[in-house]
């Protein structure tokens, strides 16, 4: 009975999540883009919902931590010639360090409800001002890295590699996800969530735990910014550093079902390739029609399920089950 | 640098803070019935200013005789909305209400985009491109008209929320919604028009001060993000905090640019609001 229960809770959506993820391998390369996009995504919402769903601490400051991780390793290759494989390390230990940072300075005293979302909206449109004027950062018109052409360096001739290497980096971000979910440092995340006053009172350590949650987040994040300056070989601050991408990580995980392992796994691997399709079938005709059609699809989502697909889909497997019981007591 | 120069700039930026102020105040009548942080709030306001435009473009309506049609239209947009689409968001959390207004921006930054295009348009008044001189200050008439309407119009508020019956159910709400409720009064009803109110303030707002600013599908965004900084300042919920902090927003962004570039200018909004959540997470004027 447990056995068969843990099948279907977890090895069944991996399961289904490899065999979606492993399919654009043997499809034609005029995907493979759609496919690193929508994976590059996952990733990012993975991590964002580590602090934003299952510590349940609204920031909208995720942008400085993929800044850091773009930055960071773009930085060393062009200046110090160092590879990117070792520089993604260095730009996740930076914005480790800016997450616990931000994590102290705003939990250390009880603030109103939603200031961390204020707090982390300001020092994210800092540090995109601030990108966008420092020249040594490129300023406004960016950084283009130099063409090296070898795996070593993090080039790759073909779109195929990039999209192995960011499938490897979301399973590891998913595993990493699920392992804290359930392991005590998830629990106590979730208790903070759910009522931190009471678990200040049982004796979780809710500041240390947010701080904790913050690093892990905020380094994950910046893995992904690596990957996407590596990928695109170039960095510029409204890509990298503006609100705009925070935005999206956000929305596309609160479609999925924020504070659940699998809510930012299914919301970009839905809406990402359909953001793409209606960009392809609509983008020509009007500016911004795909994009208004992808808000408001959004929107939809949110106000008819407000917990995410992932909820919707719980809620309706249980009123299955429930309709499938009935009957069953009314045959017998 | 001459002292007529910073004088020049400290008047602008009274009168920008003023308008910041009422900004910061509807947002502020939003989030204290139902604990709305209204991300889209901005843009509503940008909404206003291409209405301005369209209703100038087809029937030559001057943007300040559409301020009263712009408030009555975003009023009830804001009404209708609230009932049919925030209102079921927020009762399964301020988290998820808040996330809504994150795809509401979305929604209307690109509705903008493809009904008017990405170019920068201006809206021609009858305030337009004129000056009041007064030496040694030049004032632009649209901004000296907007930010004067702005303080009338938050005194308007202040005497509606202080003197009036639907003032003491939004207080009441605001103090103790559980209690409110108990009392009789329809939390939901008010709630929406509040949320009406608010948006409506934006349509009128959005219509006065049009002349002094260019439009841009995307402005949304800074005007929401100012409004959360006057409003996190002065202390949610402070009339006096608002219109205080308003000004020291204004003028210290307006001083900024001048001193030290524009970006800088930018910043220090942004760097005023860290400070003050770091070392008095209540505002200058909230209560505890």
């Amino acid at each position: 009975m447990h056995d068969s229960r843990l099948l279907s809770s977890t090895t069944l959506p991996w399961i289904a999540f490899l065999a979606v993820a492993l399919a654009p391998l043997a499809m034609s390369s005029s995907w493979t883009n759609m496919a690193i996009l929508t994976l590059l995504f996952v990733h990012l919402c993975i991590a964002w919902n580590l602090v934003g769903g299952i510590a349940g601490q609204f920031c909208i400051g995720h942008s400085l931590f993929l800044a850091a991780g773009a930055y960071t390793s773009t930085l060393l290759s062009i200046h110090l010639g160092i590879t990117p494989w070792i520089g993604m390390f260095a730009g996740a230990a930076l914005a480790a360090l800016i997450g616990v940072f931000i994590a102290w300075l705003s939990f250390r005293y009880e603030l109103p409800p939603l200031s961390f979302a204020l707090v982390t909206i300001a020092l994210a449109m800092l540090g995109y001002l601030a990108i966008s004027s420092i020249d040594f950062l490129g300023a406004s018109r960016g950084l283009t890295l130099p063409v090296r052409g070898t795996p070593a360096m993090y080039q790759f001739r073909s779109d195929t590699t990039y999209y192995v290497v960011i499938l490897i980096q979301v399973i590891i971000a998913l595993a990493l996800s699920m392992w804290l979910y359930h392991t005590k440092i998830g629990l106590y995340l979730r208790a903070v969530r759910d009522n931190e006053r009471a678990a200040h009172a049982i004796g979780v350590p809710v500041l240390k735990y947010k701080m904790l949650a913050m690093a892990i987040s905020a380094a994950l994040t910046a893995f992904g910014g690596t990957f996407y300056a590596q990928y695109l070989q170039y960095v510029e601050p409204h890509t990298f550093a503006g609100i705009n991408i925070v935005i999206q990580i956000i929305l596309l995980t609160v479609v999925g079902g924020t504070g659940t392992v699998w809510g930012p796994v299914v919301g970009p691997m839905l809406l990402v390739p359909a953001g793409e399709w209606l960009r392809h079938s609509l983008g020509g005709s009007l500016p911004g029609v795909h994009l208004l059609v992808f808000g408001v699809l959004l929107v939809v989502v949110i106000r008819f399920a407000p917990d995410g697909l992932i909820g919707a889909f719980g809620r309706a497997r249980q009123a299955w089950r429930f309709r499938r019981g009935a009957t069953e007591v009314v045959t017998r | 640098m001459s002292a007529e120069v910073l004088l020049q700039a400290t008047v602008q930026g009274l009168q920008m803070g003023a308008i910041y102020a009422l900004i910061a105040l509807s947002m502020t009548l939003i989030f204290s019935v139902g604990g709305l942080l209204n991300f889209a709030h901005g843009d509503f306001m940008a909404l206003a200013m291409y209405g301005a435009l369209a209703l100038y473009q087809s029937f030559a309506l001057d943007a300040y005789a559409a301020a009263p049609l712009l408030f009555f239209g975003f009023f009830l947009l804001g009404f209708l909305m609230f009932r049919r689409l925030v209102q079921p968001v927020l009762a399964a959390g301020v988290l998820a209400g808040a996330q809504l207004t994150l795809g509401l921006v979305f929604v209307q930054e690109n509705f903008l985009l493809m009904v008017f295009g990405g170019d920068y348009l201006s809206v021609p008044t009858v305030l337009s491109n004129k000056n009041l001189v007064i030496p040694p200050l030049t004032m632009p008439w649209p901004l000296l008209v907007g930010s004067l309407l702005a303080v009338v119009l938050a005194a308007i508020l202040y005497v509606v929320l202080m003197r009036t019956d639907f003032g003491r159910q939004v207080r009441a709400i605001t103090q103790n919604s559980d209690a409110a409720a108990l009392m009789g009064i329809r939390i939901d009803r008010v709630q929406a028009i509040a949320f009406g109110i608010g948006i409506g303030l934006l349509g009128l707002t959005g219509a006065i001060i049009v002349a002094q600013f260019t439009l841009t599908p995307a402005m949304g965004l800074d005007f929401t993000l100012i409004a959360l900084i006057v409003m996190v300042i002065g202390g949610l919920g402070s009339f006096a905090g608002s219109m205080i902090a308003g000004a020291i927003i204004g003028v210290s962004e307006s001083l900024g640019s001048l001193l030290y570039g524009g970006t800088v200018g930018a910043m220090i909004p942004y760097a005023i609001l860290v400070l003050v959540l770091l070392f008095r997470p209540h505002g200058l004027m909230g209560e505890h």
